[in-house]
């Protein structure tokens, strides 16, 4: 090729572009929106074939993952029918529908449990089991649980599912839920399951003081550090903490006084600023950000660190105003879902930045998929 | 000599001995005395955490001289130039007062790297985690405009500095030059990838990849010149699947 001549003193190296090595290098660097592998998989077999390696793909969700926030695909939804992708990216971004379909029997009778790391953990409450599955390469496992406890008073447990950190190719599940132990006590469950060793823990529990009916919020859980949380909810507040490391459950009490009138779907906990859990409350349009403070003695208290007044941030309008749910939080990018009657929000945090997308169907429960799109054609 | 290498035990930009060269040529033009040029390594000094912001005696210190195989001499500010291990070297060993040689490289191809160093450099620290070392930070600070109740809102990729802008300019100079670009890389460093120093890896496949950021197959292909080896039915199938990806 003639752009080897200008460097005569050099011994002659293999064009760039023939180099599968060095190529894999630079289509690891095209931006992690959806179109960029499969255009890429489009130009020629051999680009395809370097794509659809699973090491490729590996790779390339793993250095995206550190760098950039992960794009928001699109929402789930799920109804008698089914459950339904709703694409929010513009084209060429905008995955189809039709491009993220479960196996039929799993779309009807399967609940959605939440989402993470490109993840969607369904419950499939006829066959008490528990699907992962992956929308971008279609991989689903369906696990049977053994702990009949975990599916609580309710029968359907709380549940959330994570990629192994380190290793994108490997997932935990993790499976929660409260149940009367006696006149005095509930008692929290969890167990979880790792790809790796294809086995469920033992049951892990702990005994809340509480004579009061309790359970946990169906909201999703929220992953900051090491722990999951969930919201316990009921006739009075706390959250569950699942310590993934330790694999130990605790519970952190939240004074009755300041949020006596939340319900599961206007609380959540999210990110403080040091790193450790914080809660975020939404009350009468106003959110408000609370973190986890240790004094000197070394006792913890909550503190109400900052104030958001939602609607005019959002600039909501009479319909939107009359109903604001939280429906997840986007733990890397720092960011809480919102949905409304007539429309979702994502609104990072920090910046008070925030996207607005149209409620496809006007009463259905959205859940936020965000996922790096790695895959060719 | 070990000293030319990092604690990762990766090669600098120019061999040990271009390294070695390059301080005694600087240090001689300096007039300052070879032997202290041959100084023991420096550890990364704490304070290159400063290098964080552009620091204003930085910025008033006159631009680093190189000069390409061809004799030509291409200035780098120093802000731009701490995108370069080498260079960063250089300036925290006060070897850089003088002209750098830069063998192998040719002026044509020097141009276009200090141009996208100038561009991008006041943006990149090569202290931060990689999460935040990211010439296009995202979130910008600023709020974004409201929106009507219906129209969905494009997914923004945020370039808060213009740099995708200026990218797209810059890349679309003849791309064979930028094929050069990669190959320099290739032959300072022979064939062996782990062996490039890692900012300067980063930094081509970077470039390379940004030129093909939102184009199509067939503008990839024309690009790199890859012949299109689908059969127009094998091409037409994959379209079709994957309709979404392809349109405009």
């Amino acid at each position: 090729m003639s752009i080897l001549c200008p460097f005569p003193t050099s011994p002659p190296a293999p064009p760039p572009m023939e180099d599968d090595d060095l190529l894999s290098e630079i289509l690891l660097r095209l931006p992690p929106q959806p179109s960029s592998l499969p255009r890429a998989s489009a130009a020629c077999k051999r680009w395809r074939r370097l794509v659809s390696d699973p090491a490729f793909t590996r790779r390339f969700r793993r250095h995206h993952h550190r760098r950039n926030p992960t794009p928001l695909l699109g929402f789930f939804s799920q109804d008698a029918a089914g459950i339904t992708f709703n694409p929010t990216m513009e084209p060429p971004d905008r995955v189809s529908p039709g491009r993220f379909t479960v196996l039929p029997e799993a779309r009807v009778l399967s609940k959605i449990l939440g989402c993470r790391h490109g993840l969607v953990l369904m419950f499939h409450q006829k066959l008490k089991r528990v699907l992962v599955w992956d929308p971008v390469t279609g991989d689903q496992r369906s696990l049977a649980v053994p702990h009949p406890l975990v599916f609580g008073t309710d029968k359907t447990p709380r549940g959330a599912v994570l990629r192994a950190a380190g290793d994108a190719h490997h997932f935990r599940v993790v499976l929660a839920s409260c149940d009367r132990h006696d006149r005095q006590y509930t008692r929290a469950f969890a167990c979880i399951y790792s790809s790796e060793t294809r086995v469920w823990s033992d049951l892990i529990s702990t005994l809340v003081p509480s004579e009061d009916y309790m359970t946990l919020s169906t909201m999703p859980a929220v992953l900051i550090g090491d722990s999951l949380y969930w919201i316990i909810t009921g006739n009075w507040r706390a959250v569950l903490k699942f310590d993934l490391n330790m694999l130990s459950l605790a519970v952190i009490h939240l004074p009755v006084d300041k949020f006596a009138c939340c319900k599961p779907w206007n609380i959540t906990v999210m990110r403080a600023e040091g790193g450790g859990p914080g809660l975020l409350f939404v009350l009468d349009l106003t959110a408000q950000l609370w973190n986890r403070n240790t004094d000197s003695d070394g006792v913890a208290s909550w503190v109400l660190t900052r104030t958001v007044e939602l609607d005019k941030l959002l600039s909501l309008n009479s319909e939107e105003r009359r109903f604001l749910m939280i429906i997840g939080f986007a733990e890397y990018n720092n960011a809480i879902f919102l949905q409304t009657d007539v429309s979702l929000f994502m609104v990072q945090l920090e910046s008070l930045q925030f996207k607005k997308f149209p409620v496809p169907i006007i009463g259905r429960c959205y859940h936020p998929f965000e996922s790096i799109y790695a895959a060719g054609i | 000599m070990d000293s030319t290498a990092d604690p990762k035990g990766k090669r600098p930009l120019y061999q040990e001995d271009g390294l070695a060269y390059a301080r005694a040529a600087a240090a001689a033009a300096s007039a300052t005395a070879a032997d202290e040029a041959e100084a023991k390594p420096k550890p990364k000094p704490s304070s290159s955490s400063e290098e964080a912001k552009p620091e204003p005696e930085a910025e008033e210190m006159p631009p680093l001289v190189l000069v390409a195989e061809d004799g030509v001499e291409v200035r780098i500010s120093r802000p731009a130039a701490r995108m370069s291990h080498m260079l960063r070297l250089l300036m925290e060993d006060s070897c850089a007062d003088g002209p750098i040689p830069a063998p192998n490289v040719h002026s044509d191809i020097l141009d276009l790297v200090v141009q996208y160093c100038e561009k991008h450099g006041p943006y990149y620290d090569p202290e931060a985690s990689e999460r935040a070392r990211n010439p296009f930070p995202p979130f910008p600070v600023e709020l974004t405009p409201t929106v009507s109740s219906i129209k969905p809102v494009t997914y923004v990729d945020p370039d808060p500095h213009g740099l995708k802008d200026w990218d797209k300019d810059f890349i679309s100079l003849d791309n064979s030059t930028l094929f050069e670009v990669i190959l320099v890389k290739r032959i300072l460093n022979l064939l062996d990838l782990s062996s490039t120093p890692q900012d300067l890896l980063d930094l081509g496949t970077t470039m390379v990849a940004d030129m093909m950021r939102g184009k199509k197959p067939e503008e990839i292909r024309e690009i790199f010149e890859i012949e299109n080896d689908y059969t127009p039915e094998q091409e037409a199938e994959l379209r079709k699947e994957n309709a979404w990806a392809f349109e405009d």
